[in-house]
């Protein structure tokens, strides 16, 4: 007799036990998780820039109360970052740096813009995000971050601009892939945040897209 | 009726059982071991360089007694490293890096100790296991011995000569899971044992960078059983 599991669908665990499906040559079929979150309407994306428009960056050096994007995770909700694409037009200077971290506090949301964070499942376009995204920073945001953590970091020599020789891949964190840590951001009692720091040493424009998945603290910690 | 299983969370074994779940089109869930790790509080950073300000590298050579980054995992402790990475900031020539694990305790000398931090923000108070160490001035005191190399680059150029022609991208990655370099498990039941990471570019105190570290950390008990 074959095994059966529980059917989970995008309102949760579904009481409707059944067998697991194989392929012709019997294998089981393993469904990646991540898919998984995007299927139930999980996964949000923000970002930097518009269209043809990027965004003119402030900080001309890495501020820890200067995120050029900062995504405030309410108490009872807990992130996991997936991606982060950073895309500089103007650099204007030699040295392009990244930094992506996360900190156990609330800096505030001071000299930054809110931004709406949209479902990349297009059945949840409409369903709005739990936590909050900014971007536009224009200077600090009010509370030095506490408890960070470094995810990742880039550190590039080259005026971005002035490479015109050769491609200028986007700087991109993907923990998934190799490219920075992974890490979940949220507790039960308090607001935490995750940053991304991006700058080269004069004014400069960037487009910066970002992506992570969205759980409350019970469904993510089962208490 | 549904097969079930026991749940796992951050305290360990929950005798909570409960049925795996499969999607619609009944394919099971595969969970990432390392993002349960995450979960249950278990990863933990350390690096070198603050937020504007990078390292000096002392070594001019790679010298086994002188790494640039060590995590030393106490006895009845075991570590996975998970990721390192280097990003350079001046460099003189000769840009090499090596990661490796040692099965003794190679000394603090010459050392300052740095403190780890969780990279799950619930646990971002919880300090880790293992005593973490950066800024290379010298010889730690003992000769690693048992020595296993993971991962090594070696770049010809100097690096931040290339200002034109190519941006300096990607970091230098040691990320097993990802096929940079070779996972490994470090530490035993009875005695210190080291994760080494080196990193240098040619000439001594004159390459500067940061550097980001990151490892799961369990008590043997939990990761041997016994």
């Amino acid at each position: 007799m074959a095994t059966e599991f529980e059917i989970r669908s995008a309102a949760g665990m579904t009481g409707d036990a059944r067998t697991a499906a194989l392929n012709s040559q019997q294998s089981v079929i393993v469904a990646n998780e991540v898919r998984q979150w995007v299927k139930e309407g999980r996964v949000y994306q923000a970002g930097t820039g518009v269209l043809t428009t990027p965004e003119a960056e402030n900080a001309t050096a890495l501020t820890r109360q200067q995120p050029n994007f900062m995504i405030r995770v309410p108490a009872g909700v807990v992130i996991i970052p997936l991606l982060g694409i950073i895309c500089p037009e103007a650099t204007g200077a030699a040295v392009l740096e990244v930094l992506i971290s996360a900190c156990n506090n609330d800096p505030g949301a001071a000299n930054m813009t809110a931004t709406t964070a949209v479902n990349v499942n297009t059945r949840f376009s409409d369903v709005g995000s739990s936590v909050l995204a900014y971007k536009t920073n224009v200077g600090a945001t009010g509370t030095a971050p506490t408890g960070v953590v470094d995810l990742f970091r880039v550190y590039n020599q080259a005026d971005y601009d002035a490479i015109t020789g050769a491609p200028t891949p986007p700087i991109v964190y993907n923990p998934r892939f190799g490219l920075g840590q992974e890490c979940a951001i949220g507790n039960g009692t308090a607001v935490n945040a995750f940053m991304a720091h991006y700058n080269v040493g004069t004014s400069a424009t960037f487009f910066g897209i970002f992506t992570w998945a969205e759980f409350t603290y019970a469904e993510y910690y089962g208490t | 009726m549904a097969t079930e299983f026991e749940l796992r969370n951050a305290s360990g074994m929950t005798n909570d059982q409960l049925p795996a779940a499969i999607s619609q089109t009944r394919s099971l869930y595969i969970s990432d071991e390392v993002s349960e790790w995450i979960k249950e509080g278990r990863v933990y950073q350390a690096g070198e360089g603050t937020l504007t300000t990078p390292a000096t590298f002392a070594p001019a050579d790679l010298v086994r007694q002188s790494p640039e980054f060590m995590v030393r995992v106490p006895a009845g402790i075991v570590i996975i490293p998970l990721m390192s990475m280097a990003v350079m900031e001046a460099t003189t020539a000769i840009l090499q890096m090596l990661v490796s694990c040692c099965n003794n305790d190679p000394g603090v000398a010459s050392m300052t100790a740095v403190t780890p931090v969780n990279v799950n923000t619930r646990f971002s108070d919880v300090n880790s296991s293992c005593t973490a160490y950066a800024t290379n001035a010298g010889n730690t005191g003992t000769a690693p011995t048992g020595v296993a190399d993971l991962y090594r680059e070696y770049h010809q150029a100097d690096r931040d000569a290339i200002t034109t022609t190519a941006p300096s991208w990607p970091p230098l990655i040691y990320n097993p899971r990802a096929g940079h370099g070779q996972e490994c498990v470090i530490g035993n039941n009875s005695n210190v044992q080291a994760y080494l990471v080196y990193v240098l570019a040619g000439v001594a105190s004159a390459s500067t960078g940061f550097t980001i570290h990151t490892w799961a950390e369990f008590t043997y008990a939990e990761y041997y059983g016994a």
